[in-house]
């Protein structure tokens, strides 16, 4: 179950700094625990995050094993016009997650 | 600070500590009991308080996919008997509560697990498991901003054998 919450301003003035923050569920598991019998619990986490304004990319995050369950990142972009972002998540095993926000800007 | 003045203080400092060691453990009056919410950073009261930073969103969500989702034999869902979500405002602020089938206190796990055989013919759901707590959270978010007041008339024994 991979979910993601994004939480941008639908309505922002032109030109306005403007905060997103993401959120998305996953174990990030480290590679570095033992399980039960010993063995090393395989890495598994998330290793980039992209986010594009109208296909041009405004933040770009490479995300390492420290990094914790569900990350949370936040940042800031300048609103320039309406239009859609794009977030995308890319991990370990293949792991794909790509969410869609639209905003307007007046 | 002169060297007596300090050993004073730090006589009372040890009565005190001591006196706390010897009382007994005993119950916080009920007015003077406060949420964990007051103990946090400002930062972290600001992350719970916007659902879209909150982590436990993301089990509210998920237990929303489980309530419709069809489980066990019976191929039912949660919502085929309980209806919408929506229906479970204030139960879980009822919680624990008394079971008259099965003659004690559950608390709103077990209730769970209890529609799980009884209704859905599906295995109870591990304690702490990621799906228990998810449909658990989903439930009692529907109760958000209600006071905890189970119906204690029942469980007087329960709650003496917790004391």
């Amino acid at each position: 179950m991979a979910r993601a919450l994004i939480n941008i301003p639908p309505k922002v003035k032109r030109g306005e700094v403007i905060e997103i923050k993401t959120l998305i569920s996953h174990v990030m598991e480290t590679g570095f625990r033992p399980s039960n019998t010993g063995q090393l619990i395989p890495r598994d986490i998330i290793t980039n995050f992209t986010c594009s304004y109208n296909g041009e990319e405004v933040f770009q995050s490479t995300l390492y094993p420290a990094i914790a369950a569900n990350p949370y990142i936040t940042f800031f972009t300048v609103a320039t016009e309406s239009g859609t972002l794009t977030f995308q998540w890319t991990g370990d095993n293949g792991y794909s997650v790509t969410e869609t926000a639209q905003i307007t800007v007046e | 600070m002169n060297l007596r003045r300090r050993s004073s203080l730090l006589l009372a400092a040890t009565l005190v500590m001591s006196d706390v060691l010897l009382l007994p453990a005993s119950e916080i009056p009920l007015d003077a009991r406060r949420s964990g919410y007051d103990f946090m950073s400002r930062e972290t009261r600001a992350m719970q308080d916007d659902d879209t930073s909150n982590p436990a969103t993301l089990w509210v969500l998920d237990g929303e996919a489980l309530w419709n989702a069809k489980a066990g034999t019976a191929q039912k869902s949660c919502a085929d008997c309980h209806r919408d979500l929506s229906s479970m405002k204030g139960v879980a602020a009822r919680y624990p509560a008394f079971d008259d089938k099965r003659g004690k206190a559950v608390d709103l796990e077990s209730r769970i697990n209890f529609c799980r055989i009884d209704h859905q013919q599906a295995p109870p759901l591990a304690s702490e498991s990621r799906e228990m707590l998810a449909l658990s959270a989903a439930i009692a978010r529907q109760s958000r901003g209600e006071p905890i007041a189970p119906d204690e008339s029942k469980m007087a024994a329960t709650i003496d054998a917790g004391r």
